[in-house]
């Protein structure tokens, strides 16, 4: 059934490989996916190891509930110590990779040590093998996909790969597959780039039980025929998330000129305009939201050039940040991180800081080898994601990150930054909604607005809704407030649901089909009744919370481990000391107030048991059954 | 009235769910090799098709098969699979252009596409509306009046451009 | 009924909220503009059937709604 899938440890530096099953109390605890995921690491890695040598440990794997019937239950989870941060990696991507793993016969892989070559691994119907892969270092991502479909003989072989800025060790290079589908967020790409790891290859033709198929299929039709009817839903499906930068800068919630404004005015990049690109939509395994485009650039300089996407962080990262209004800009620009294999965000974000530091003087022509930075100078950006990917000049000091690159261009460059643990924040403006800066500040992976972003906040909802939200499965009598500019109540919602992408992390199901962008979406409740239909297994709502909360709890030792303190869960002070210039009267003028924003953390540590410095108290570890941490039980 | 199971590739997003209702409808487990329709891709190019067996009149699998195990069933308009006549011979496999008769090596039996008894479990999930079970002489109405929407949408345009 | 969003059925699917005041209101099905009928704020909308959704403000009157905004704050 759905829970025999098995874990396979790989030793890359001597090729050695063994596989184990994953018992029933290990699911208990933490179902899967990247709950499990952060248990391995936090018990196979040693503390302090160097993130880009053999020591490092990267684990990939499939949720709980990947292949199953529940929605869009088609995640991958990438594992690993960042390089980006030094803290936590922890990454999740669509696409198909996760169900054929699944199939293959494998929920989990623990990969450790570094290759002499170049080397993919081929996964196929319980077996393991590691192959050559110099012919194919090198290659692009569309390019390395088709290689080895075609040298193991099956187009239906799903490859998860870097491309050559994974090779380059860019700290923020991602790992991909298909034409768009990233884990981007951590540098999860130059882990594999570090252990010579190119590629995995997975096919697999082994059966996934589902625990009660008819049942199973009965409430799953039901669900997705309510989620199919959300306005949400269908929004997506005809626009993708490029319809959050139409609501989000008309607001004047975006990141323009890394930071300087917070609106861009008239702003031409909204989603209509792919309509003229657009020859359809592409979903994930199992997935009715199809929240991406297949797009063709039909003339001009790019003519001929196809992509999937583009993704609001694309127009962050080629449009309102660096300045630029173009649209195909932004189409190109996605294309070409794509095929290179770097995270946008990270990406847009240290392009943006790069032009900044330009326009105020810090970067020259000499540094920039003569391409001029200028906001909105779409040549330049476009040359500029070459030469990171390339690691050539300037590139070369970007791809090492936000904090590495400040310490080497100095000259006071770190104040420009718009950073949380080391990692870039995504191309939206906080500082009028505190639950959104703290979700950024206190994320177990760096700065980050998928470990805890409650978006719906922007939504004004009545407060009774918010209390049948945020009310359960645990308790809550606390304040909620439906004014998100508010402080009232904010650090229950970061928390919540940080808990419940965490139980959604770990069961592989998409984010956007629960409560993130719609308030009417799948949360605990579902959750439960997926769980079981699917497998069997019996939780209720509360009990996902606490493994949520388990899975939580291990990723903060995690970066205390590595050295973490409560000074890491803090924003830049451009969101203290800069008020929001334009936008809608209700955010202009807007900071963050560092008092208030104090008390919200220190309300936020109380929330989840942890003391005055961010450090788990020993009742909440016990409670939690985390006391005898590492456990080494897998 | 007869009904056919009619796919409009334009409008596939690729996401398997179709294939994965499949197998589980008849397998109980989900593994897409035991389905019975698949969703064929390129995607270099962005192009999805499901193919699934076209329910032939003049089917070849029929034509082929010595014990006369496949036959028309005029009720559904479908070719239906009597398993207890079939000696698993696999000829069927080999003369259907479509690869709509394929091979389930779990249960070592050939498997085909029954329109699951007049219910399509593919057609009920697939998100997209990719997928549509309709009255078989009402096909090209659809598809007219798709396309004519299409056209009548380009009229506007080109008159709102000379406006 | 498929899971697909073909004939949905949901009142909200031609509705927008004034993202200024937050009331909802109904554009007129296929307009290009449509002004919140609460605080008149100007929005171009876009369409995909009978889906409404906020396109972007119309930037040629942002600065004048600006400017009535801060009196009325002021008043
Ligand atoms: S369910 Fe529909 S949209 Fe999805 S792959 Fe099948 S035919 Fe295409
Ligand atoms: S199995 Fe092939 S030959 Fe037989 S009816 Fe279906 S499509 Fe036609
Ligand atoms: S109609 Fe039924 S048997 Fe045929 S492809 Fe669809 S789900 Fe499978
Ligand atoms: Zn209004």
């Amino acid at each position: 059934m759905a829970l025999n899938r098995k874990i396979a440890y790989i030793d890359l530096s001597t090729g050695e490989f063994k596989t184990a099953p994953i018992p029933i109390e290990m699911r208990e605890l933490y179902l899967g996916g990247r709950g499990l995921d952060m248990y391995l690491l936090y018990n196979h890695l040693e503390p302090s190891v160097d993130p880009l040598g053999p020591d490092n440990v990267l684990t990939v794997s499939a949720g709980l509930l990947v292949g199953t019937l529940a929605s869009a239950s088609a995640r991958t989870h990438i594992g690993a110590k960042s390089p980006l941060t030094g803290f936590l990696g922890s990454s999740n991507m669509g696409g198909f990779f996760a169900p054929e793993l699944r199939w293959a016969g494998f929920d989990h892989l623990v990969i450790k040590g570094k290759a002499d070559g170049p080397v993919y691994l081929w996964i196929h119907d319980g077996e393991i093998e590691i192959r050559d892969a110099s012919d194919i270092w090198g290659e692009n991502v569309f390019d390395t996909q088709d290689l080895i479909k075609e040298e193991l003989g099956d187009p239906e072989v799903k490859v998860l790969c870097i491309g050559i800025a994974g090779e380059n060790l860019v700290r923020f290079a991602n790992v991909m597959t298909g034409m768009k589908n990233a884990a981007g967020r951590s540098g999860m790409g130059a882990v594999m780039g570090s252990k010579n790891l190119k590629a995995i290859a997975v096919r697999g033709t082994m059966d996934l039980e589902i625990r009660f198929p008819e049942k199973a299929l009965e409430y799953n039709q039901k669900l997705l025929e309510h989620i199919g009817s959300t306005k949400f839903a269908q929004i997506m499906q005809k626009w993708g998330t490029m319809f959050i930068y139409g609501v989000t800068n008309t607001t004047g919630l975006v990141r323009v000129r890394n930071f300087q404004l917070n609106q861009q005015v008239g702003g031409n990049i909204e989603c209509e305009h792919i309509e003229e690109y657009a020859l359809g939509s592409e979903g994930c395994y199992g997935c009715i939201m199809n929240c991406r485009h297949k797009y063709l650039i039909r003339d001009g300089p790019y003519a001929g050039t196809y992509g999937e996407g583009p993704e609001y962080t694309s127009q962050g990262a080629f449009g309102m940040e660096v300045g630029c209004n173009n649209f195909e800009t932004v189409l190109v620009g996605n294309h070409l991180v794509n095929k290179y294999g770097l995270d946008t965000l990270e990406t847009g974000s240290m392009m943006a800081w790069a032009m900044e530091l330009y326009e105020v003087g810090i970067l020259t022509d000499e540094d920039t080898d003569g391409l001029k930075l200028e906001w909105g100078n779409d040549d330049a950006v476009l040359e500029l994601v070459n030469r990171i990917a390339e690691r050539k000049g300037l590139g070369n000091i970007l791809a090492e990150g936000p904090l590495r690159a400040a310490e080497k261009i100095g000259k006071g460059s770190i104040k420009y930054l718009i950073h949380v643990k080391g990692m870039s924040n995504l191309h939206s403006d906080e500082r009028p909604t505190p639950s959104l800066a703290l979700g950024i500040a206190t994320g177990s992976r760096g700065s980050d607005h998928l470990r805890s972003r409650p978006a719906i906040d922007l939504y004004h909802l009545p407060e009774e809704l918010l209390r049948k939200i945020y009310g359960g499965p645990k308790p809550y009598d606390g304040p909620l407030s439906s004014d998100y500019t508010s402080y009232e109540g904010k650090p229950r919602m970061v928390r919540w649901q940080e808990m419940m992408y965490e139980a959604i992390d770990c069961a592989g199901i998409c984010k956007y089909h629960t409560i993130f962008l719609s308030p009417n979406l799948i949360a605990f409740d579902e959750l439960s009744k997926l769980i079981y239909n699917n497998t069997g297994m019996e939780f209720s709502p509360e009990e996902i919370w606490d493994i949520a909360d388990r899975a939580y709890t291990i990723e903060r030792l995690f970066n205390i481990r590595e050295g973490l303190t409560r000074a890491d869960d803090w924003l830049v002070d451009r969101y203290f000391d800069e008020p929001t210039p334009i936008g809608l009267p209700i955010v202009r003028d807007k900071c963050i107030d560092r008092e208030k924003f104090k008390q919200m953390i220190d309300e936020y540590y109380e929330q989840h048991g942890w003391d005055e410095d961010g450090v788990p108290r020993p009742e909440t570890l016990k409670k939690l059954g985390l006391d005898g941490e590492p456990s080494h039980r897998l | 009235m007869e009904m056919i199971l009619v796919v409009d590739h334009e409008k596939c997003t690729g996401c398997r769910l179709c294939e994965m209702v499949c197998s589980v409808r008849h397998t109980g487990v989900n593994n897409p090799t035991r389905s019975r329709i698949h969703v064929i891709k390129w995607p270099r190019e962005g192009f999805e098709l499901p193919m699934l067996c076209q329910q032939c009149e003049e089917a070849p699998c029929i034509a082929v098969c010595p014990k006369d195990a496949l036959s028309r069933d005029p009720v559904l308009g479908r070719v239906m699979l009597n398993y207890d006549l079939c000696i698993g011979c696999k000829m069927c496999v080999i003369a259907c252009p479509f690869g709509g008769m394929g091979i389930d090596t779990v249960i070592q039996q050939v498997i085909k596409c029954d329109l699951c008894d007049g219910d399509p479990a593919c057609v009920r999930f697939c998100g997209s509306g990719a997928l549509q079970f309709v009255p078989a002489n009402r096909v090209n109405l659809i598809k007219k009046r798709d396309a004519g929407w299409k056209f009548s949408e380009l009229m506007k345009k080109s008159l709102e451009a000379k406006n | 009924m498929t899971t697909g969003t073909r004939d949905k059925k949901s009142k909200r699917i031609g509705e927008v909220r004034c993202q200024n005041c937050f009331v909802r209101f109904w554009p007129e099905q296929g307009a290009e503009r449509a002004s919140c009928p609460e605080c008149g704020w100007e929005w171009y909308i876009s369409w995909s059937g009978k889906l409404a959704k906020i396109r972007k403000p119309v930037w040629e009157s942002w600065e004048r709604h600006l400017a009535e905004g801060k009196k009325e704050t002021k008043e």
